[in-house]
């Protein structure tokens, strides 16, 4: 093939025309988080010299360095989040600067994980009757204080849902209605616990889950308190930007929490996650702070430390869980890909 | 002797000089062009054009002619 030799008068020529620009808006806000990161020992003159003189470059391989390779892969395999440093946040459908020297640090999921927690529960019931429901309560509530999870109450919800639906609707079409009947299929231990009184059932379950901290399921329990202790640190969210009603919904369910492979949980989630990524989604994390502002960086950061801390603990311990199914011969079914990406 | 690499508090105060510098003139630049609806269209073209050129079905544009010399 040959070359038409370019026609001066008509194509410029490209030497000597850069190839690359960055633009950073707001770079003094981006430069001020820099130094945010290092005074946060999250970045330093390696970090720099690697980054080739790129601030938003720096910025990323900081973060990344805190959250650390191993705790990434382990994340990466369980579940699907997006870490977000932003000068904008949307505001029905649009960016909406946030102002006043602020930055806003989100993490969004994109994906849930999955726990087939009911061998789980089985194998503990065995060894003690209640421990396998006072580890499913204690886990559900230390978990609910920091991320939204989708599990028999979204479930058993969905369900008053659908027979409010046929209760209005005309009598021919009943019969088009499946009711997934969630509550015939918990554990027996979880059906007699579902409507104890909270107090009562969180002093009992904790008196046991004490008295089994040392015996066969001690790294399930211990990593159990771990989670326990990071969700009751008292690290307030900015939740008053996310409450003023600019999404459309609250956050997408980090963790998928079931009984069986295809259980009737599933069931409503498959049902439910259908519709999940069609409209805005809260972030399953905000925190707003002023990069100036030393205090309010250092809160910022401990809000994202406790919220990947719980996670690799938790996904430590999904992954346990499942290996040791895997140990008893029951085959793990991988949801991964089928886990909200299909919505 | 080669200089010793910067500590924390040098790197920190590099930072926050640079975000109390004027952006660049590069960036400057960029930016009103990224504001400006003419100089988008014609970087959305070109794209566009790439991603034709680039695809799979090997079509080739056709050249301008008030552009492109004839070969002959």
């Amino acid at each position: 093939m040959t070359l038409a030799p370019a026609f001066s008068q008509a194509l410029p020529s490209l030497v000597g025309v850069r190839t690359d620009y960055t633009h950073e808006a707001n770079r003094d806000l981006l430069f001020q988080l820099c130094a945010a990161l290092v005074r946060a020992e999250l970045g330093n003159a390696e970090t720099w010299k690697q980054a080739g003189g790129s601030a938003i470059r720096f910025a990323q391989a900081s973060m990344a360095s805190g959250i650390g390779d191993e705790r990434d892969k382990l994340l990466t395999r369980n579940v699907e989040y997006h870490l977000l440093v932003t000068d904008a946040l949307d505001r029905y459908g649009e960016d909406a600067q946030l102002g006043s020297g602020r930055l806003a640090v989100l993490i969004e999921c994109g994906g849930s994980g999955y726990l087939k927690i009911g061998p789980a529960i089985e194998a503990m019931e065995a060894e003690a009757e209640g421990l396998g429901a006072a580890f499913y309560w204690t886990l559900t509530h230390a978990l609910y204080k920091v991320m939204r999870l989708y599990n028999h109450d979204d479930a058993l919800m969905y369900e008053e849902q659908m027979h409010e639906y046929a209760a209005e609707d005309d009598e021919e079409n009943q019969g088009q209605y499946e009711f997934p009947e969630v509550e015939k299929a918990l554990p027996e231990c979880i059906r007699k616990t579902l409507k104890r009184d909270y107090r009562e059932g969180k002093a009992h379950d904790r008196a046991l889950l004490r008295r089994h901290r040392k015996g066969q399921f001690k790294d399930w329990i211990g990593r159990l308190r771990r989670i326990e202790q990071l969700a009751r640190l008292p690290l307030k969210q900015s939740r008053e930007y996310l409450e003023e009603g600019h999404y459309d919904q609250p956050p997408l369910p980090c963790l998928l929490v079931c009984f069986k492979e295809q259980d009737a949980i599933v069931a409503c989630f498959d049902e439910e996650s259908q519709s999940m990524l069609e409209c805005s989604s809260e972030p399953a994390l905000c925190a707003i702070f002023s990069a100036a502002n030393p205090a309010e960086v250092r809160n910022a950061l401990r809000i994202v430390a406790r919220f990947i801390q719980i996670n690799a603990e938790l996904f430590s311990l999904v992954e346990s869980i499942h290996e040791s199914e895997a140990h008893r011969g029951d085959p793990f079914f991988d949801r991964s890909e089928s886990l909200l990406r299909a919505a | 002797m080669a200089r010793l690499a910067m500590t924390r508090e040098e790197l920190a105060a590099l930072f926050m000089s640079k975000a109390a510098e004027p952006p660049p003139a590069a960036n400057l630049i960029l930016a009103r062009h990224l504001q400006c609806k003419e100089s988008c269209d014609l970087s959305s073209a070109i794209a566009e054009a790439t991603q034709r050129y680039a695809g799979t079905d090997r079509t080739l544009l056709l050249a301008p002619p008030e552009l492109l010399p004839p070969l002959a």
